[in-house]
This record gives structure tokens, sequence and C-alpha cells, in this order.
């Protein structure tokens, strides 16, 4: 057998894990379960977005960015103030400029000229910050998430300040959420498989091997930059018209340290990680939540464990960085990949797949008895 | 070995399928189901943990007594962590799967607009404890209702105190200009000591984080009282309990030693621990009197059951949240657990008698209710006054 024989290789096997579960789960989700899940699940495929985003910037190219949640907070606000309808702004905010009030687009429309918006001002703020590398670089992405929400915070006329905004439509469904992280992901894989994805990779193995070979370092770092703040301000928008409020204070370090960590446990080489990361960070607090009050186990009662979910946490992150500090993926796009290869769906019109499917089956058993 | 980790994925995937359909909801039933959202982690935990506790309290009272209406009241909760998305998910848990009537808690403004915002959608009553924003009806609907008084009564309820009891005509306004709660409060305060007569000298903002506690320096803010020539007759600090202290203390090694006043946010023992001797001639706005007699009971009662005295008033409007929803209940559902009759019912509530004062839900979901003003003496919460602001002025 020249071929592969390993199940992870094989088409059908791809199939079934990264298109047929996650459907069957998805579809179960939205009609057995109900919201609560539902609404769990949108938060796991904003997560998705943000993680990934992120894994642009720090796993790939090497900028090690902490302003994620700055970029998020651009994209929730400029997007909320376009959605909501003039009565609402006017019934919020005070002295809102006059034209900014009439306008009002549709979820879609708003996402997108958000995202822009936020991009071109990450090139704005790139261009001048990514002289800086390494951890002065990591400290000045945390300063502008500083500095973004002090600005939200006293440009009353504009956000209503500190008391936030409220009200939006809820328009970020399971389906939208599901599409929109598909788009984002598919985006994102075909950038890095580009030329200027091998560019990034390149300049964070070896800056100089990279610049000797004709790779121009800033633009493809500005590039980069600008690519995640736009995903970023995606991730933003569909958390904002999730939650419906929205207020500078929820997109401060909390939120930062909370993407970077879905980011490092995934694994942040590469968008694959995001996956694995955007689910134990939205999935374990969620299920924690149950125990933090107290329960009984056998027999046996537990009392309240108040920040069970930090704990829990905590260590996890801890085992983490000790025994597989590249994360649950490391560098390995096998989730994404699959996802989007073609191979994993037209493989499947081919009887060789099944021969091969058949035969690791095989195999396997033969090698437990 | 292979073969046994098969088995162990099938029971592990069994185990999660199970998990996922063990919880849907089933409500209806002839008793009344209650959803605790209280931060037991997180910045909010300061003023959630001792409501939390409150409500417990009230709850193991009222079922050993036989409960509402005879059915005994059945109590989930969770750990909302402070953080927003928790919160809504839980709230979307709490109706959705475990089927809860009434919600109870609901952190700070804004996760209680979030969270109260849904319930509205479900129909489900909520019941804010600390949060004291007066526009909550207008932002969320007509099922989220406040057991504290709004902001506007408390500020204009220490304006009046400032003004007539003090003697104080000269006031500096500091505010923290991060929260809504901080700018409500200095705006209320300055708009009704000015009408009053008195005369605001100038005001100053400062952006301190809850999470954040290094940027604790508050010398600009000291320096702008010192240039402004005279000594006002009273610094009104629109803070939280986390820089409370820390800004008391930081006036007084200046020799900016006038009266300081404040509202509820700076109610916690933990500031006259913490700034200590800087803490006398404090005055601020809280909910309850715990020296009053009618309080005895439940002092006692709570020091029973968790070892310790209530740190704060927000125990005490807990407690009187459960009394509230019994009152409720028994007075005007007609035996009708339902939530929209749970919601008509507290709409209805007119005199209710608590710990924390008179509550009347006639005028909208806020109440206008008595406002304690208590002084901070040498590491204690004295209570020196309560006034009933006349709201009719507005």
């Amino acid at each position: 057998m020249k071929k592969s024989t390993r199940f992870v290789d094989n088409s059908l096997f791809r199939f079934l894990v990264v298109v047929l579960l996650p459907v069957i789960i998805l579809l179960l989700v939205h009609f057995v379960a109900g919201n609560y899940y539902e609404s769990v699940f949108i938060l796991f495929f904003i997560n998705i977005i943000l993680a990934a985003s992120l894994n642009l910037t720090n796993g790939i190219t090497g900028i090690f960015s902490l302003g994620q949640a700055g970029f998020m907070a651009l994209g929730a606000y400029i997007s909320s103030i376009l959605t909501l309808s003039e009565t609402m702004k006017n019934a919020m905010v005070t002295n809102m400029p006059e034209w900014l009030t009439k306008i009002q687009l549709p979820f879609w429309a708003a996402m997108i000229v958000a995202a822009c918006i936020t991009m071109i001002i990450a090139g704005l703020i790139g261009f001048a910050i990514l002289r800086a590398k390494g951890h002065y670089l990591a400290v000045i992405t945390l300063g502008m998430v500083i500095v973004i929400k002090s600005v939200l915070d006293n440009a009353n006329n504009l956000t209503n300040g500190s008391r936030g905004l409220s009200g939006m439509s809820k328009h970020s469904t399971l389906l939208v959420t599901v599409i929109v992280a598909l788009l984002s992901l598919f985006i994102l894989y075909r950038f890095r498989t580009s030329a200027f994805g091998r560019s990034m990779i390149a300049l964070r193995d070896d800056e100089d091997a990279a610049a000797s070979l004709g790779i121009n370092e800033r633009s493809i770092r500005l590039m980069s930059f600008m690519v995640s703040a736009f995903f970023a301000a995606v991730g933003g928008c569909l958390w904002a018209h999730l939650q419906r409020t929205i207020a500078p204070s929820l997109f401060y370090f909390d939120k930062t340290f909370n993407i970077l960590e879905m980011s490092v446990l995934g694994g942040m080489a590469s968008l694959s990680g995001a996956i694995p990361g955007a689910a134990v960070l939205t999935f374990l607090p969620q299920f924690l939540a149950n125990f933090s009050t107290g329960f009984t186990i056998f027999g046996i009662n537990v009392p309240q464990i108040n920040g069970l979910t930090n704990i829990v946490m905590s260590v996890l992150f801890i085992v983490m960085i000790i025994f597989r500090k590249q994360g649950v993926t490391g560098s390995s796009e096998y989730l994404v990949g699959s996802l989007f290869s073609r191979s994993t769906y037209t493989g499947l019109f081919r009887k060789q797949t099944y021969k091969d499917f058949a035969h690791a089956f095989r195999r396997k058993k033969v090698h437990d008895s | 070995m292979k073969r046994r980790n098969r088995f162990l994925s099938a029971i592990v995937i069994g185990a999660l399928a199970a998990t996922l359909f063990a919880g849907i909801a089933h409500a209806g039933e002839d008793h009344i189901k209650v959803g605790g959202l209280f931060a037991l982690t997180g910045w909010f935990d300061s003023y959630d943990v001792a409501g939390s506790k409150g409500f417990e309290l009230a709850l193991d009272q009222i079922n050993a007594a036989g409960g509402i209406d005879g059915h005994e009241v059945e109590y989930v909760s969770y750990d909302t962590t402070s953080d927003l998305a928790t919160a809504t998910s839980l709230t979307i848990k709490l109706i959705e799967q475990d089927g809860v009537d009434v919600l109870v808690g609901m952190n700070d403004p804004n996760t209680d607009i979030a969270c109260g915002t849904i319930a509205q959608e479900y129909g489900i009553p909520s019941l804010a404890t600390v949060s004291t924003l007066p526009y909550t009806q207008e932002r969320v609907g007509d099922t989220a209702f406040l057991v504290p008084y709004g902001d506007n009564v408390q500020a204009s309820a220490m304006a009046e105190y400032a003004y007539n009891e003090l003697g104080i005509r000269t006031v500096y306004v500091m505010t923290n200009n991060t929260d809504e709660f901080t700018l409500a409060l200095s705006k209320f305060f300055q708009q009704h000591f000015v009408e009053l007569g008195g005369t605001l000298l100038s005001e100053g903002d400062f952006g301190a984080e809850y999470d954040d506690n290094t940027n604790m320096d508050f010398s600009s803010i000291v320096n702008q009282i010192l240039a402004l020539g005279e000594t006002p007759d009273a610094v009104f600090l629109g803070c939280f309990t986390d820089e409370g202290p820390i800004i008391l203390k930081q006036l007084r090694e200046a020799g900016i030693d006038c009266t300081c006043l404040s509202g509820d946010g700076l109610d916690d023992l933990s500031v006259a621990q913490i700034a200590g001797e800087a803490s006398n001639n404090t005055y601020f706005s809280t909910h309850v009197n715990y020296a009053d007699p009618s309080t005895d009971e439940f002092i006692a009662a709570y020091r029973e059951k968790y070892n310790e005295d209530p740190q704060n008033a927000f125990a005490a409007l807990a407690y009187d949240a459960a009394y509230l929803l019994k009152y409720a209940v028994e007075n005007y559902a007609n035996g009708d657990y339902s939530p929209a009759s749970i919601r008509n019912a507290i709409a209805q509530v007119t005199d209710f008698e608590g710990l924390t004062g008179t509550i009347s839900y006639a005028d909208g979901n806020v109440p206008t209710k008595t406002v304690f003003i208590n002084e901070f003496k040498d590491g204690e919460s004295l209570n020196v006054t309560h006034v009933l602001p006349d709201m009719d002025a507005e």
C-alpha cells in the first residue's frame, strides 16, 4: 500500500469529523436543545472568530498583540450606532450629530462598514506602532486598549459614555454566526495559505532571512495587523448584537486576556487552534456554573465554592503551559484545513476512499486482538 | 487497549448527550421558582456576596414558615462572575432550562439592562437588588423592578441633608466617569443642591477602574481643590467602595478636612477600616439603618447563619426582595403563579414594609423610599438620620 491508510488522512473520516458531526450537533442544538444551548453556541462561534483573528497576528505573523478587545469594541460600537434606530439613538445619546442619528443600515452592511472602519483605524495605529517588536509591542497594544476605552468613555455624544448603548436587535442568530464564522475562517485560511501567509510565517521564523528573500517586512506586518483587526471587529459586531448591551468597561483587560487565553490554550500558531481554545473558554465556565453554588454527588454534599471557574481555568492553564505549551493543535491546521480542502469533499465520490477507510478500520481491529 | 478506548469514548459521548437533554424546561408547576443572578466572584462581588447571603437567608425563613401561599419556594442560582456574557447566557438558562418564574439580583446597571431585556422578552419579572438606575423601566420595560430607590432619590436626599442640616453652601463634586451609576449620582446631586440654593465651586472627573487598582492616584483632583483658593464646605464623591477610602486618605493628607458626602457606592464597612481616621466626617446615603431595633431580628439570623455581620445594605435589600415577592404573590396573585401574574402582582405592591423602608410600585418600577444617611465614625458606620425627599419638585 503506497497510500496512507491512517484514519486521519482519510477523506471519509475527515468528512465525518469536521463536517458531518458539527452539522449534526448544530441541528440538535437548534431544533432540540433550546435557546440556552443555542446562545452558548453562538458565543462559541463568536469566540472562534476572535481567537482566530488573534492567532493571525500573535501566532502566525509573530506580532504579539494584546489589543484585540480594543478592535472588538470599535466593531461593536460602530455597528451598534449604525443599526440602532433614530428614535433609540435620540432617546439614549444626547447631542449626537444629526447626520449620524439619521443613518440606519441593515445588519450585514453595518457589520462590513464597522469592520472596514476598524481596519482603517488599525492601519493608522499599526503604521505608527509596528516599528516596535516583542514585549514593547505587546505593551503598546495594551496601551491602545486603554486609549480606545478612554475615548469611548468620554465621547459622550457618540457613545453615550460609560453608560453604554443598549436596545440593539438580536441579529446574531445561530445561522448568522455560523455563516460569518465559516466565512471568516475561510478567508483567514486562504490568507494564511497564500503567498502573504507564507511571508508572515517566514517573518515570524527569521526576519533577516525573510528580508533577504525580498519580503517587505513592514507591509506584511501591517497587513496582518489590519486583517486581524477586521475580524476582531466582525466578532465585536456579532457580540454586540448577541448581548444587546455594550459599555466601554466590557471591552477592557478582561476581554483582551480572555481572547488571549483562548488563543494560547488552543494553539497560537494555527487558525485551527481557535476552535478548541474557544470551546474550552466558552463551555467550561458555563458547565462549571452548575457546580459553583454547591451540589450533591454520591450522597456527599459539596458546599458552595466561589470562584470554582477561576480555579479550574487557572490550573488547566498552568498544566497546559507546562506540558503542551504549543496549545492543543500546535501548528497543525488539520481542523480548518480539512474543512476547506476540496479533497475532503471530492474524496467522498471515490471508491478508493471507502476501501481505505475499511482497510484502516480492519487494520486497527487486527492490531487489537 | 484500543477497544477499551472506544468503549470509554462511547460512554463519554453518551454522558454528554444525556446532559444535553437532561435539563429541558418544565415550567407551569404549582409553586414559585426563583432564579438568582448574583456575582459571587469578580469586581462586583463586594456588593453581591452580601446580597446573595441575605436573599438565601430570607428564603430559608420563608420556607421554614411554610413558604409562599403554603408552597415551598424553589431557588436556583448561578454565579455570574461579574461578566456580562456569562450573566446573559445564565439568564436564558434560568428561564428556559430551570423554568424560573422570577429573577432576583441582576448585578450592576449594565448587567441589569442586558439580562432584564432578555427576561422582558420572556415576560419574566426581575427584581434588581443593587442597581439604582432611575430609568431602568424606560431602557428595559415593564417587567424590570428595582428594590432600592433610584439615584435621583438618594442624591436629592443627600443634597437636602447637606444643605439643611449640615449647613453646607459650597461643594466640589468629583466623579468616577467610568460608570453609569457614579455619573448619575453626581449629576442628580449637583442639580438638586443648586436648586436648593447652594453653590457648585467646580467639578472634576477621574477614571478609576474597579478591576484596576493600580490607578489610584487622585492628586490631580486634590490639586484642583487646593487651587480653588477657598476650601469648599463639602466634597461630594461619586465613587465606589474600591477607590473611596483611597480618595478620602489623599484628601485628608493634603489638608482638606472638610465634610465629605457620597452615595450608597461608599456603603461598606471596609471603607472605614481602610481609610481609618480619614473617613471621619464623611456622610453617605444608604438603604437601611442597622442600629434600628426593627433590623435586630435580621442581624441575629444573619449572624447565626453566616457567622458575620452584614457588610453593607445590599444584604438587607436582597432580604427585602424575598419578602416583597412573598407579599406581592400572597396579596395580589390570587393563586396564579405564572410569570405574568407575578409581574402584575409586584406592580400592584403598595406600602410593603421592609427593612429598607416602604416600597410602592404605584408610580413606576423604581420606588421612592426613605433614604438613610450614615456617617463613618472611628471605623464604624453610624446612622445619623433618614430623609424622605420630596420628589414632586422634579
